[in-house]
Order: C-alpha cells, then sequence, then structure tokens
C-alpha cells in the first residue's frame, strides 16, 4: 500500500475544511439562505403559495411600521421583560449559594438546570395542565385550605400574562443559574481565603467579590433577557394560542404568514424583529466594551 | 498533488451520496415487477386529514375494498394533523401525493398550476352537488368528499331534561332555553365554545348561509361596506355569541378548553350545544353508543324574513389530483371510487357529493323538521377569490380563524372592556377599507 505524505500544514487545512464543512454548510442552508429568501419574500405580495407574487418595493415595511395595531402587541413583552430581573435574582442567589460548600452540589445543580433540557412544547403542556381550572395548582391550593386564592390563571386577564411569565421564568432560571455559576467558579478562590482570613462575611464575599467579577456577565444576561422577551413564542403559542390579551410579535407574525396569508407582509415583520434585536446586541456589544475601557 | 486528493476526497463524497440517493430512486420502479401475472402494480400515494382513520384502521379497510375492484393500484395512505399549514410548505415542491385533500387556502386562479383538471364543471354537476368552490372559469379541479350541513350539535337530553321539548328558533329563544337549562342544572355547560381549539369558532361563521336564508350571502359581503350592522346576519350570529359569554352560559375558563374532552363531555350531557359542522356527529356518538339517540344536529336557531329556517350545506375537503404526478390515471380511479362507491361521506356525517345519495341520519331530523338545505351559488367570474381576499385584508378571519370571536367572547365575559357595537363599528370599518381597495383595483 503506497503512503500518502503530507505536510503538517497540509493536513491541518483539510482537517479544518473538513471539520467545518458540515456545520457551515447547515448554518449556510438553514439560516443564512432563508434568511436571505425572507428577504426577498418580505419586498412582495406574496401569499404562499402562488408561484409568482408581485413585487411590492417597501410597501409591506410602510404597513407594518405606520399600523400602530402591529406594534401595541410589544406590550406583552414588558412582563416577560420584568419577569426576567426576578428569573436573574433566583439564578445569581442558587449560583452563589452552590459556589459555596453545600452538599449534593451536583444533584442541585442537575435539578435547577433539568427545566431547561425540556422542550418549550412539553414545558407549554405541563403548565397548561398545572394552571387549568381544577388542575394541579388549583388541587395543591384547597389542599392547602386556600380555596379562595384560586382564579382563572389563565382566562383572566389581569393575571394570565404573569402565569406565563412565570413559566418562562421556571424554564429559562437553569440556563442564567449554570452561566453565573461558571462566572462565580472563574474567580480565583485564593481571594475568598484571603478575605475569610480578613474576617469578611459570606454577605460581604457576595457584594465585594463575587458581584464586581461578574458584573459583565450579569449586563450580558439582561440583554439576552431583553431579546428573549422581544420574541416569546412557544410558550404562549401552546398555552393560548395568544388569545385574551396574550399575543405576541412573534405569534402575530406566525398568524399574518399562516392564517391570513400575508406571507410578504411576515417576513417584513419577521426582518424588522430582526433588526431590532441586533440593535439591542449591538448597544450590549458597544456598553460592554465601554465598561472594559473605563 | 495534495490539492487533488482534497477534491478526489470531495468528489468521493459527491459520488458516494449520489449513489445512495440512487438507490433510493431505484427501488420505486423495481415495484411493478414483483407481482408478475395479473400486469403492472401502481404505487399511489393519497396524503389526507383524516389521522383518526388512520389510527382506527378504517382507511386500511377501505384500500382493501377498493383494491377488490382495483387490484393492480396499491394505495399509500399519508395523514397528516396539520394538513392545512403542512400541505402549504409541500406544495411549494411537486411532492405532494398523486391524490389529495385541496387545500383551502389556494386561490382559484392558481388551481391549474397544481391541480389536474377534472372535466367541465357543467358535466359533471349533473352527477355531482358542491362543485362551486373548486371551480375555476368553468373547469372543475376538486370534488367534495362530503357536503356538510353547518349548525348545532345538540344534545337533546340535555334540553329534555330542562322541560324544553323543542329546539329554539329564534335568538331570543335560544338564549332563554340555555338559560333554563343552567338553571335546572347547574352542572351543565349549555354551550360549550371550544374557543381554545383554534378553529371551532369558525364555525359561526359558516352558519351565515343557514341563518341568511340567502344563496349569495357570502357574495354579497365581500362588496358590502358595512356587513356586521345590525340586523344583518354577522351582526345576529355574534350577538348570539357574545350573549351566550355574557350570561356565563358557556364554559367557565374558555382559555384552558379542551376539544378532544368537550366530545366526550356532550356525549354523557355535560354539555348541550356546540356549533358545529355535521361531520360532528358521529364523532360524538361513537363515545358513548347508548346515548347516541340523544345526539342530534339542528340548524342555528334563527328564522329568515319569509318565516323558514335553512340550513347551509357546503362542500368539505375536495379531492383532487396532483397535476406533477405520474399516475394520474390511478389516482382518479381511487377518486371517483372514493366519491361515488364509498360510504366515506355518510360515515362521516355528510352528505354524498353524488347526487340522490343517502342522507346521513344525523341530517334526516332536522330535514323531517321542516329545515331546508341551502347551497351558497358560486361566485360570479371575475369574483371567485374576491371574498377571501377582502377578508385576508381586513384580518377578520371569517370563517378562518378565532382571535376576533375570541375577542367578541373577551369582551363578554369581562376581560376587556370592549362594548359590543364598538366591536362591530370597528369589524365595519376594517371590512369596508378592504373592500375599497379590491374594489378600485
Amino acid at each position: 500500500m503506497k503512503k500518502y505524505r503530507i505536510s503538517k500544514k497540509t493536513e491541518k487545512r483539510i482537517l479544518i475544511f473538513l471539520f467545518t464543512f458540515i456545520p457551515v454548510s447547515l448554518l449556510v442552508l438553514f439560516s443564512y439562505y432563508p434568511l436571505v429568501r425572507m428577504f426577498q419574500y418580505s419586498l412582495t405580495n406574496w401569499n404562499g403559495i402562488t408561484p409568482n407574487p408581485d413585487f411590492v418595493g417597501l410597501e409591506n415595511y410602510k404597513t407594518v411600521m405606520t399600523n400602530p395595531n402591529y406594534f401595541t402587541v410589544f406590550k406583552t413583552s414588558l412582563y416577560y421583560f420584568i419577569a426576567t430581573f426576578f428569573q436573574l435574582g433566583i439564578a445569581l442567589l442558587f449560583a452563589t449559594l452552590l459556589s459555596f460548600k453545600v452538599k449534593f452540589k451536583n444533584l442541585w445543580k442537575g435539578v435547577l438546570f433539568f427545566p431547561y433540557l425540556l422542550n418549550g412544547v412539553a414545558i407549554g403542556f405541563i403548565f397548561l395542565y398545572f394552571y387549568k381550572g381544577g388542575g394541579t395548582l388549583d388541587s395543591v391550593l384547597s389542599f392547602l385550605g386556600l380555596d379562595h386564592m384560586i382564579q382563572l390563571w389563565l382566562g383572566d386577564r389581569s393575571i394570565n400574562n404573569i402565569s406565563l411569565a412565570f413559566t418562562s421564568v421556571w424554564r429559562y432560571t437553569g440556563f442564567n443559574f449554570l452561566i453565573f455559576l461558571g462566572a462565580i467558579q472563574s474567580v480565583s478562590p485564593e481571594i475568598y481565603e484571603a478575605a475569610q482570613i480578613d474576617g469578611a462575611s459570606r454577605w460581604d464575599e457576595f457584594k465585594y467579590i463575587i458581584v464586581p467579577s461578574i458584573k459583565n456577565i450579569i449586563f450580558l444576561n439582561i440583554i439576552l433577557g431583553i431579546s428573549g422577551s422581544l420574541s416569546v413564542f412557544d410558550i404562549p403559542y401552546i398555552m393560548t394560542g395568544g388569545s385574551n390579551g396574550t399575543m405576541t410579535f412573534v405569534i402575530q407574525t406566525i398568524n399574518t404568514a399562516f392564517k391570513y396569508n400575508k406571507t410578504g407582509l411576515a417576513s417584513a415583520m419577521a426582518v424588522i424583529l430582526l433588526i431590532i434585536v441586533v440593535v439591542v446586541t449591538l448597544i450590549q456589544r458597544y456598553a460592554v466594551r465601554e465598561r472594559k475601557e473605563g | 498533488m495534495k490539492k487533488r486528493s482534497i477534491f478526489a476526497l470531495a468528489s468521493l463524497t459527491v459520488v458516494t451520496s449520489m449513489l445512495l440517493s440512487a438507490c433510493g430512486n431505484s427501488s420505486a420502479p423495481k415495484n411493478p415487477e414483483t407481482p408478475g401475472a395479473e400486469g403492472e402494480v401502481e404505487t399511489i400515494t393519497f396524503i389526507n386529514h383524516k389521522t383518526d382513520w388512520e389510527t382506527n384502521g378504517k382507511w386500511d379497510e377501505y384500500m382493501a375494498e377498493f383494491n377488490k375492484v382495483h387490484p393492480n393500484i396499491k394505495v399509500e395512505i399519508q395523514t397528516i394533523t396539520d394538513y392545512a399549514g403542512q400541505m402549504k410548505t409541500r406544495m411549494n415542491t411537486k411532492e405532494y401525493g398523486d391524490l389529495l385533500m385541496l387545500p383551502a387556502d389556494i386561490s382559484p386562479q392558481d388551481y391549474a398550476l397544481f391541480f389536474e383538471p377534472l372535466g367541465q364543471k357543467e358535466e359533471l354537476s349533473e352527477k355531482y352537488m358542491g362543485l362551486n368552490d373548486r371551480s375555476f372559469e368553468g373547469v372543475q379541479y376538486g370534488i367534495p368528499t362530503q357536503l356538510n350541513a353547518t349548525g348545532m350539535v345538540v344534545n337533546m337530553k340535555v334540553f329534555q331534561n330542562a322541560g324544553i321539548n323543542e329546539f329554539p328558533k329564534t335568538p331570543e329563544e335560544f338564549v332563554k332555553a340555555l338559560e333554563t337549562i343552567k338553571e335546572k342544572n347547574p352542572d351543565v355547560i349549555p354551550l360549550y365554545t371550544n374557543y381554545a381549539a383554534g378553529w371551532t369558532l369558525s364555525n359561526w361563521d359558516f352558519v351565515r348561509t343557514g341563518v341568511s336564508g340567502d344563496p349569495d350571502v357570502t357574495t354579497k359581503m365581500a362588496q358590502d361596506e358595512a356587513p356586521f350592522e345590525k340586523g344583518d346576519t354577522m351582526h345576529t350570529i355574534y350577538d348570539v355569541l357574545f350573549q351566550v359569554a355574557e350570561k356565563g352560559l358557556i364554559e367557565a375558563d374558555p382559555t384552558t378548553s379542551d376539544w378532544e374532552q368537550s366530545k366526550v363531555d356532550m356525549a354523557n350531557g355535560k354539555i348541550g350545544v356546540m356549533v358545529l359542522g355535521s361531520w360532528a356527529v358521529p364523532q360524538v356518538q361513537a363515545i358513548v353508543p347508548e346515548n347516541a339517540d340523544d345526539i342530534t344536529f339542528q340548524t342555528f336557531p334563527v328564522t329568515a324574513a319569509d318565516g323558514k329556517q335553512y340550513m347551509g350545506v357546503g362542500g368539505d375537503y375536495n379531492l383532487a389530483i396532483n397535476v406533477n404526478s405520474e399516475h394520474k390515471e390511478a389516482a382518479r380511479k381511487l377518486l371517483d371510487w372514493l366519491i361515488d362507491e364509498s360510504a366515506y361521506a355518510v360515515e362521516n356525517g355528510g352528505l354524498p357529493a353524488l347526487k340522490g345519495g343517502e342522507y346521513p341520519p344525523a341530517l334526516k331530523a332536522s330535514q323531517d323538521a321542516g329545515v331546508i338545505l341551502l347551497e351558497e351559488n358560486p361566485a360570479p367570474a371575475g369574483k371567485e377569490s374576491l371574498f377571501s381576499d377582502v377578508n385576508n385584508e381586513a384580518e377578520l378571519g371569517v370563517g378562518s380563524t378565532d382571535l376576533e370571536k375570541q375577542r367578541i367572547i373577551d369582551a363578554a365575559v369581562g376581560n376587556s372592556n370592549e362594548k359590543f357595537e364598538d366591536i362591530m363599528n370597528e369589524y365595519n370599518t376594517r371590512w369596508a377599507d378592504a373592500v375599497k381597495k379590491f374594489s378600485s383595483n
């Protein structure tokens, strides 16, 4: 058998090419190509089926920007945005606790992270039965003798967005927790030791060591929370279908495309959401850089 | 040399993948060789929405029947739960089966691009009913699997228990009857809206033909700049919905209502009325066969201006043949068999499209009560897609989405502060804008 001799450099190139080929082609095929097509659709009045839509220029963008109905749904995002802070608070609390010496550390980590591993649809159904009249939550309340607190958790417009936002908190806390835990653990243990020798309490450690060293990560999580709350979709879509004041921008986009057959207009809405999220991300980038330099 | 090896590797990958896909393709033409004697066996694909028939083995039974007549056609059945949504995506390719249910969203002018013409409408209409939906410029592209009446599935036992022996004929009587049911038996839900299912409330829109007693109601609505004014058909229908919701005659928490459970509850006498199509009757009856006689189908409780009661009938999904199919003749044989020979329509609670066919028992009752079955007239030439265009533009989702009906219920149960008449006025404005947009074009 003949031996091929390949120089280290070429071998490296081949390897890089082979290893990146599949992920890059998947990325191009499923992210960038559809994005380009979506932008094309947004300039037409395509209804999702007809093979020859008309080109309408920026008409769709004009429709979205001039009709306030399309933007009022961002009000719903506020609930999720506020919930983000509870989510970060809980995540930070547990991350800090678990960075100290605790029994069954890995078990607690697993328990906290588990919800994030569940599929959004499954979570939607779990909580749908949880909130349902006579469902889990109602049973628990009446078991505790708190029958007077039972409400239509999803049916009452004054609380249904809070119920949904709570579901979102339950789902994503584990993710934030993991990021915080990673950041906290990257702080050198010697600093804690030194602080303990100086007689610092746990609270002092948190306030003067942990928070300053993970400031950027906290900020990053807030930004992720903002872009996340702008594009909330699966939980309200599964649980209420956007009815009764729980409509979000993404559900509205889906409805425009698949229920009112205005795929062109819906593509324009999706592009606008993309631009908003990109702008938020750029602000975050800019702000984080400022902090580093400052 | 070195560069070549990369090329070699790349081309090897390409060749292998081509070989693999070639293997996949070659297996299909091999099939006809196997059976020999009787001639070639054709395999066709039939895509439809009847997932329940896939699970309960009905499709297998039907295809066994079909193969007795046409032993050389092997049918592969594919059923899709979200039929309308998924087919839309699939129809952007050429692979959408040989025979399929024609999805509701296709505009008439696009029929010829996707479906094989089935014949001249005039000729076919001597034999079939319900051809108006799926024809364009005199050519027929689909034949309905069945015709459905839209009205109310009623558990008469619930009404009788409350001392009501005859189904009400006017909205006032109807609301009063539901109130009596609620008083006599507080555990019963007089009317279940199925708010959460996302498609059930559209049936409130479909009853418009029967309520108006006018076979041109849809065509007229598409040109009317104020179809939601007091006294108009749509206003009357939505007013009933608002009133029953406002008076607490519907389920306590509409947001978490459950379609499958609602059928069970209705069969067990825990629900009085649901606004649906006649196709739902056999599904409810099948749950508790002993109570099957209690489940009847009634028209929407409105008496038309001429003093008679009407019930709208319209085509269900239409069978159509993929224009890209390579087995059009075999697909046509299956289409003809399903519509002319099989019991599909009756078993699904509808009227057969074939003229002179047997009426399903569910409709016989209301026929005996003197209700006239009314089929809508076709839209005039050039206006075939006007209604759906206006409806999509106004985003009111009349007969297509539930959001606006949900909004009426939300307002009625006090979740929002909107007044019924304000909602109707807004609908009128939105509808008028859309009508104007399309009349100017």
